[in-house]
């Protein structure tokens, strides 16, 4: 098979591997939330599977990129780094990406989610999107991973410039940078932006940021009444579908599912024994790992600062840019990521408090400069303020080569027996 | 190597040691204040127009275990930052009254934070850069240079004023001039600088009081009429990449049998190469488009205005080959390498490219790669 022809049936593959994983789902059902969560996966692979038959206009995106103004444009968006990572995990190969992103000239040291993408784009397995928006939220390697991929597909693209902090001359700059988006996806469409649309979209997301405030507040309780693998699909479906009816959906079914667990007094799981606070993201090959500490530990996520806490901030629906340029400094992860660290050590000692954390558990992921060159200073702030210990799970987010699942399991053992004897 | 003139030892004299060196220290010892910026999107002459000496933060030459940086910043975090932060913690750095950085990646910022979680330092400050070269950033960026004036003459107790500031325009004008000369004098066949000592040079220039550097640097320009630095002919090479301190690095590159005659490097060219206009009325302003329109690092958007300054310097400079340097977990420098060789290559200038760790002078595998490099070019030139 000549290189050229890898992307349609690659996509296809994805597609139907998703949809076995739903019917076995259905099969043997679980939460509602979770058969939604896959029947979510799998409409939006879907889609882009159908985009690419059908030659419609698809719009290549970095993680954070203003979802709403392309379903206010009314084209498909393809999430570039959570494709091609779901693409090597569906498809088992690892291998052949990180070769390719080798020999093309990336050093390991660069994130491994943008090796990935590199490579997939390289290997012309990733669906050639039409033109690409790129951020620098969350970092420095989706700041830079624009370049390469512009000059591979020789497509044309657009940078939008996130600044640091949130201040009201940094949040006006980048209400600029989103007009200047709009301008640009109208230049390359020829169509208008339908800006009724656009404030719908972004009157979903602001319904959504309300869910899962909602949903943070019921998170509190005691039992806990969310499954680890809830807070893991939530910000999948809220990076796939901000400004969506489906995300909405999504979030109200997640809301009365937990709100129904509240109400009886049970938790998420059987017997709950330690609180967690979970603290950047566990490798995207090793969810399971969530599950294992749930059976074999009782241990639940009960709070989990990076991807799930949304700060203060409301969108408007008559202001539409506006609010999704603001937006992007109080929504999760990126004010975590893309910020000064005062925002995110804050948020965790407040939220260990607020959720009665008895341990935190930090994923150092290697290729993630940012989330790792906090850890001692979080370490710090939760012992000193709080009182509770944590550790930091070496590993990669992508790579299953460099920290396996069996070794991560050895080290949180350790952790929770010296949580049992210090309880 | 031929002699070392007068004025190139007094200037190694005065920065030995750094950052616990002589020139820093005199200044301190009358009193005054320092405040270390980090990195070149930080207007130097906003800190010299309240009186305070800028200087650079920097690591130590040499590749350290770096054992109590690892402590606070995570082994992931460029060892350029972490040897900053190793320095800090072990008060080499106490001198420091302030701290200025920008937000220009990940690294640098990560590095404030951290620094501000364990160092205490009296003046910490933190601008936003935008990546663009837009107007809208100028606006945005001018603004940041605005707030960060106020928040020094708070600190420092005084006004800043517009001549105040043009003043300091003017005497950091006068070393971005004087460097240039430097700079143009290595463009002839046999140099009469080496790279290795050009670094050293451009280190200094904000390591000292730049008026003293200045005075140095003229003197220097005068002594080195007539000098050959290296003997030659040798290939002719540019280093580029991550930032780089360390001139022992280019010596052993130089060693090698080559010369380095120019780099786009943000401690080399990018540090000096354009000026700020110092005739406009609105001198502030002058300084912050000069920054941010400044001779790009790779954190900049779109990436091709560095490449332009790589190419512009690769035929003025009559570069047969490129020496890459990449810090490891320097991200903005990773992601524009395969760019960028691919690009020299189509100019048929070839490069080697170096992972290397901040601090790195010369190691065996250096040697024996540049020995390579150079074996291959000579067989190109022969052909
Ligand atoms: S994991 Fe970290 S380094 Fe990688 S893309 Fe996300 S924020 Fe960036
Ligand atoms: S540009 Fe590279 S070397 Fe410099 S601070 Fe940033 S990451 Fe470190």
């Amino acid at each position: 098979m000549t290189v050229a022809t890898l992307a349609k049936p690659r996509i296809q593959q994805m597609v139907k591997i998703l949809e076995n994983i739903l019917a076995h789902r259905h099969k043997n059902p679980t939460y509602a939330s979770e058969e939604l969560y896959y029947e979510l996966m799998v409409k939006y692979y879907r889609r882009i599977m159908e985009a690419v038959e059908q030659e419609r206009t698809i719009v290549g995106h970095t993680v954070m990129s203003p979802l709403e103004v392309f379903y206010g444009m009314g084209i498909v968006p393809m999430h570039l780094e959570s494709t091609s990572m779901m693409m090597a995990i569906l498809l088992g190969n690892y291998a052949e990406f990180f070769d390719a992103a080798r020999s093309f000239g990336l050093t390991p040291e660069t994130c491994s989610a943008h090796r990935l993408l590199a490579a997939t784009v390289i290997q012309n397995s990733l669906p050639r999107p039409d033109f690409i928006v790129w951020t620098n939220q969350v970092c420095d390697n989706t700041s830079k991973s624009g370049d390469a991929i512009l000059d591979l597909y020789e497509i044309p693209g657009i940078f939008l410039d996130r600044p640091y902090r949130y201040t009201t001359r940094e949040v006006e700059y980048f209400t600029k940078e989103l007009k200047r988006l709009v301008q640009f996806l109208e230049e390359q469409t020829g169509q208008k932006m339908d800006y009724d649309r656009l404030s719908e979209a972004v009157a979903r997301s602001q319904r959504v940021t309300e869910l899962y405030r909602e949903i943070a507040e019921l998170r509190r309780n005691i039992p806990a009444p969310a499954r680890n693998r809830c807070f893991l699909n939530s910000m999948v479906v809220e990076w796939l579908y901000a400004g969506t009816q489906e995300a909405v959906e999504y979030f109200e079914l997640v809301r009365d599912e937990i709100k129904e667990r509240v109400d009886k007094g049970v938790g998420g799981i059987p017997e709950e024994r330690f609180r967690i606070l979970t603290l950047f993201l566990p490798p995207s090959y090793e969810w399971k790992l969530m599950d294992w500490m749930e059976q074999e530990y009782g241990a639940v996520s009960v709070m989990e600062p990076y991807c799930s806490w949304w700060a203060k901030g409301d969108m408007d629906p008559a202001k539409p840019l506006e609010s999704i340029a603001e937006k992007s400094f109080y929504r999760s992860l990126v004010r975590q990521m893309h910020g000064p660290s005062e925002g995110i050590i804050e948020d965790a000692v407040q939220a260990a408090i607020d959720y009665k954390a008895d341990g935190s558990i930090y994923f150092a992921h290697i290729g993630c400069r940012q989330a790792c060159a906090l850890i001692r200073s979080m370490k710090d702030a939760l012992k000193d303020d709080v009182g509770i210990p944590m550790i930091a799970l070496d590993c990669d987010i992508i790579d299953p080569s460099l920290s396996p699942g069996e070794e991560m399991r050895g080290k949180l053992e350790g952790f929770f027996e010296m949580l049992e004897d210090t309880k | 190597m031929t002699a070392v003139p007068e004025s190139m030892a007094k200037i190694k004299d005065l920065c030995n040691d750094f950052p616990q060196s002589r020139a820093i220290l005199d200044w301190k010892k009358e009193g005054k204040k320092v405040v270390a910026w980090v990195c070149t999107y930080v207007p130097e002459e906003v800190i010299m127009a309240a009186g305070i000496l800028p200087i650079r933060m920097g690591g130590i030459n040499r590749e350290l275990e770096l054992e109590q940086a690892n402590a606070y910043l995570y082994i992931n975090t460029c060892s350029f930052a972490r040897s900053c932060l190793d320095l800090a913690l072990r008060k080499q750095y106490d001198y420091l009254d302030g701290l200025a950085a920008g937000a220009t990646c990940d690294g640098s910022r990560r590095l404030f934070d951290v620094w501000k979680n364990y160092i205490p330092t009296p003046f910490l400050h933190i601008l936003s850069v935008p990546r663009k070269f837009t107007e809208d950033a100028h606006q945005l960026y001018r603004e940041e240079v605005e707030e960060f004036k106020g928040h020094l003459e708070k600190f420092a107790g005084i006004k800043i004023t517009d001549q105040g500031l043009k003043e300091a325009i003017q005497v950091c004008n006068e070393t971005r001039q004087l460097l240039h000369q430097l700079y143009a004098l290595r463009k002839v066949d046999n140099p009469p600088i080496s790279g290795a000592e050009a670094l050293e040079i451009t280190n200094a220039s904000y390591r000292m009081p730049k008026p003293q550097f200045n005075d140095l640097l003229r003197q220097l320009l005068q002594e080195l009429k007539g000098r050959v630095a290296l003997p030659g002919p040798r290939p002719r090479l540019m280093i580029n990449g991550s930032i780089l301190n360390n001139h022992e690095f280019i010596q052993a590159v130089e060693k090698a049998g080559s010369i380095v005659v120019i780099d786009e490097l943000c401690t080399g060219t990018r540090y000096f190469w354009r000026l700020v206009e110092n005739n406009k009325v609105d001198p502030l302003a002058a300084i912050a488009r000069r920054y941010l329109d400044n001779t790009p690092c790779a954190r900049m958007n779109p990436w091709d205005v560095r490449l332009e300054h790589v190419l512009n310097m690769i035929k003025e400079y009559r570069v047969q080959g490129a020496v890459t340097e990449i810090i490891r977990y320097c991200v903005p420098y990773a992601h524009d390498e395969p760019l960028l060789r691919e690009r020299l290559n189509q100019i048929g200038v070839p490069v080697l490219e170096l992972d290397v760790e901040y601090g790195m002078g010369e190691t065996g595998q250096i040697k024996t790669r540049v020995e390579a490099f150079l074996e291959m070019l000579q067989g190109r030139e022969a052909r």
